[in-house]
């Protein structure tokens, strides 16, 4: 069932033609001639010519970035429709080999990370582990991603050798809930601690000023020494972790957040106790004590994590609420009995009753019952969709009208909402490449911060005026304290955590980070026809009725037409349903095929077809000319009715433009993005369909593999390009635009060729999509550029440099104050995303959002 | 007791560059491409 196939690789995250340039570029040690390498982007797989060695050849392209393995035939079956395969195989088993070493992507939570350098080096330790191409870590949720073939085992030692916690995450459903208890537990601690190192920073403050003073007499010596011992345990107990990480951080070379903090109040308090045990070391105007500084500072970076710590709660709030979505149990009807069953025990096939009110708890097919379904959690439609016998259902949405009874197809991690939450929360946690800016600059930040301080010192000692020791220890500490790089290691991931949240809650599920910075850029949508634009399957668009009784005529069509199984007839069957119409008893039917049908009514010939048809047989359709015409002028079919030799009406058959794109286009056009359309139709359909929905540009007759040309051809000429498809047919198109965004059909959520799936049927989902990029990146944009500006303003006036012209030198206790502030307001910026609506989709003036 | 303030300093930030940059770290291998390396 699994055998390999001779010269072929599975791989992954090959998205592009540049992508397939790099991965035969890669093969070139093993094949002469590149061109005989065929990369197929759709299906992820790599054709080699015969007589290669396929291990070798792995290697070497998971060494490019695209992890890479034999490709068997169980990879053939499952590997172009993923949703599909999962639902063949209950517990999808991660491919393994040998050694254990695992091909999907590890996470990973990881504990003791604080800042932007801390992401740097728990990053590099990823990478250095053997087979891992990318890893990510989001300090947003503390987790990480490698990804590549690698032991799990051997990524938490990289990370623990590198001085912090990891742990793998199996289950990221229970982890989520953990994490949360974990977080309130975390939350309540550092607000204690808070309270304690702030209290005693306070209670030194006011002694000292109220009730003497901040330098050491001899008289006050032993007092000093008592207190500098108790700030001592004070620090230690409430401020512990920074001196433990900065310490673990030390002995493998690095710096971070904790070193500044450690090495800041250290610096403070080891003065103050070389003043309070060897006062006479020092001139008498330097004999100040700085305790209360140490202790104030850990109490204020204490409640800035704090802050901090139930901001970022709040980011992870779309996760949240979807996995609030999964009911906990089931009325599963078993030996004819109906018992309520832990979720986790429903199996496929089950038979499930779900009442008015209630979350439906699995996916399946509805076998009995008739009900309207609340989707809106799921796909953003915010009105109920009409649901019947043969209808597919999803679990988490609601059963707002009647009793049903459906068949589980899939269930547990492989329902389309478990889909959706893995989808998010992965995207939730790659970076886009703007965050990798901040990510560079942090890793040499830290220790420059060191050099800085180290030098504001020596100048302050050489040049400054006296008592020049307390002057170069306050500026040395200021400048450690107020230049932490946690604001900036924040930046990036709280803002791409709300925005790929928020893109979910309109129905549109990014895959990576770097689909929200790209869509934001996008000036050119090309939108596939079928299924895109239009509806995809034949709708009534027309009718007309020669003596305007229009419900007689789709009563009489309908009799007819209840007997064939065309597609034409179902469209008339299905208007005549939604208007509540009874087809007509006909009898004697038959079809003709490529003419029409005929039937009896009562001693009368019904006849349904078209003009050249119904005219061979006598009848006279020239009075319906002007109704016909105005048909295939909108690109529709005319069919004739006609009763004896008498023509009826005339109905327009056509694949209809879905009501909502036109509105929709309309708002990619006040986003200031033009559209285009590709369709196999002919040339004047196709212009017909455009000039209705308002699109700029037509490319008719083109065949489906020449989609992906076209995308090439616009990008070529400088556009950034959004390719629209269904994501099976257009997916080499959608895989060479800059972003592919694939609409699906509700349930069909993992679409590999696309960066972006709508859920719901809808080009709103991509207005929407495109304005919540644009609002995320702007948001990341405030943040990146709050933290540098803070930094690059913050350290300057630490080390003194207003001194000179006003005689101000800050104080380390409001450098403490300004770091948390910092942080707390990076995070509050990027939660702002969360308020952040889309222009209304009715209209086409847009008020956009204030983000 | 100036030029030993100064030369401790200067001999710190020595230490500080010798510890963070030239040692150590420079091991870790350089970053592969990921999908973030992309252009799209």
């Amino acid at each position: 069932m699994t055998e390999p196939l001779p010269n072929v690789l599975s791989i992954t995250g090959a998205s592009c033609q540049g992508c397939a340039r790099k991965i035969r570029s890669a093969l070139a040690p093993l094949v002469a001639d590149p061109d005989r390498i065929e990369v197929d982007l759709a299906n992820q797989t790599v054709t080699l010519p015969m007589g290669n060695k396929l291990s070798e050849a792995a290697r070497l392209v998971t060494q490019a970035g695209f992890p890479a393995r034999p490709h068997t035939t169980t990879d053939t079956v499952s590997a172009p429709t993923k949703g599909d395969a999962a639902a063949d195989t209950p517990e999808p088993q991660q491919p393994e080999t040998s050694t254990g070493a695992s091909a999907a992507p590890v996470y990973l939570a990881i504990t003791g990370a604080t800042c932007a350098s801390c992401v740097r080096t728990i990053e590099q330790a990823l990478l250095s582990v053997d087979g891992v191409t990318s890893a990510q870590m989001n300090l947003a949720d503390n987790t990480a991603t490698a990804e590549g073939v690698c032991d799990p085992q051997a990524l938490t030692r990289a990370i623990v050798s590198a001085g912090y916690g990891a742990s793998v995450i199996d289950d990221p459903e229970a982890t989520a809930d953990n994490r949360e208890q974990e977080d309130r537990q975390h939350y309540r601690a550092l607000l204690t601690k808070m309270a304690i190192s702030l209290s005693t920073g306070l209670a030194l403050m006011v002694w000292g000023m109220g009730f003497g003073t901040m330098m050491v007499t001899e008289a006050n010596q032993t007092i000093w020494l008592s207190l500098g011992a108790l700030t001592l345990a004070v620090m230690v107990g409430t401020g512990g972790h920074f001196y433990v990480g900065a310490w673990k951080a030390f002995r493998h070379h690095n710096a971070n957040m904790d070193t500044l903090i450690a090495l800041g109040t250290g610096t403070a308090w080891l003065y103050s106790m070389v003043v309070a045990s060897l006062p006479a070391l020092l001139p008498e105007m330097a004999r100040h004590v700085y305790f209360e500084a140490s202790a104030m500072i850990i109490g204020l970076i204490n409640l800035g994590q704090a802050l901090e710590l139930r901001a970022k709660g709040k980011t992870s709030e779309a996760v949240r609420r979807l996995l609030d979505l999964r009911a906990k149990t089931a009325r599963v009807i078993r030996n004819h009995r109906e018992i309520d069953l832990p979720i986790e025990q429903v199996q496929r096939q089950d038979r499930i009753r779900v009442r008015p009110g209630e979350k439906l708890p699995v996916d399946g097919t509805i076998i009995e019952g008739e009900t309207r379904i609340d989707e809106s959690m799921l796909t953003g439609e915010p009105m109920p969709v009409s649901k019947r016998t043969g209808d597919d259902v999803s679990a988490g949405t609601l059963n707002t009208h009647g009793s049903i009874i459906y068949e589980a197809t899939r269930v547990g991690s492989d329902t389309a909402l478990a889909q959706i939450i893995r989808l998010v929360k992965k995207a939730q946690g790659s970076k886009p490449s703007i965050g990798r800016l901040a990510d560079q600059i942090s890793a040499v930040f830290v220790p420059s911060v060191m050099l800085i301080a180290v030098a504001t010192a020596l100048v302050w000692y050489n040049l400054g005026p006296d008592p020049r020791v307390v002057h170069m220890m306050v500026a040395a500490t200021t400048v450690l304290i107020i230049a932490c790089p946690c604001a900036l290691g924040l930046a990036t991931p709280m803002s791409v955590m709300v925005g790929v949240g928020k893109a979910a809650e309109y129905g549109a599920l990014i895959r990576q980070g770097e689909a929200l910075q790209t869509a934001g850029k996008l000036d050119l949508v090309i939108l596939d026809k079928t299924g895109t634009i239009t509806a995809g399957h034949p709708t009534v668009t027309h009718i007309h009725a020669r003596d305007g009784d229009t419900q007689r005529l789709l009563t009489l069509a309908a009799g007819l037409e209840q007997h064939s199984e065309h597609p034409l007839a179902e469209a008339i069957l299905a208007r005549a349903m939604d208007d509540g119409v009874r087809p007509d008893t006909v009898t004697g039917f038959a079809a003709f095929n490529g003419k029409g049908v005929r039937g009896q009514l009562g001693d009368q010939t019904l006849r349904l077809g078209n003009r050249r048809w119904l005219e061979a047989e006598g009848v006279d359709v020239a009075t319906l000319d002007a109704a016909a015409g105005a048909i295939t002028r909108a690109a529709g079919t005319p069919l004739f009715l006609a009763l004896g030799q008498q023509a009826l009406g005339v109905i327009g058959i056509a694949d209809a433009i879905k009501s909502d794109s036109k509105a929709a286009i309309q708002r990619l056009h006040d986003a200031g993005i033009r559209v285009m359309m590709v369709t196999g139709d002919v040339e004047a359909t196709a212009r017909a369909i455009a000039s209705a929905a308002g699109i700029d540009d037509v490319r008719a007759e083109v065949l489906p593999e020449n989609k992906a040309r076209i995308v090439e051809e616009m990008r070529s000429k400088g556009h950034t390009v959004a390719m629209v498809g269904d994501g099976i047919n257009d997916a080499p198109a959608l895989a060479a635009a800059d972003v592919g965004f694939a609409i699906g059909t509700g349930t069909d959520v993992a679409i590999e060729s696309a960066a972006i799936t709508l859920i719901r049927g809808s080009l709103h989902g991509v207005a929407d999509a495109i304005e919540i990029s644009r609002a995320t990146v702007r948001n990341i944009h405030q943040n990146l550029f709050g933290a540098f500006v803070y930094n690059t303003l913050g350290i300057p006036i630490a080390a003194g440099v207003l001194y000179p012209l006003w005689g101000v030198l800050m104080s380390p206790i409001l450098a403490g104050a300004a770091m948390s502030l910092s942080s707390v307001t990076v995070v509050t910026n990027a939660n702002r995303l969360r308020l952040f609506k889309t222009s209304p989709s009715q209209t086409s003036e847009t008020s956009k959002g204030n983000v | 007791m100036d030029i030993l303030v100064n030369i401790g300093g200067v001999l710190l930030m020595a230490a500080i560059v010798g510890w963070f940059w030239f040692s150590g770290k420079r091991t870790a291998k350089p970053s592969s491409p990921t999908q973030a390396d992309h252009h799209h």
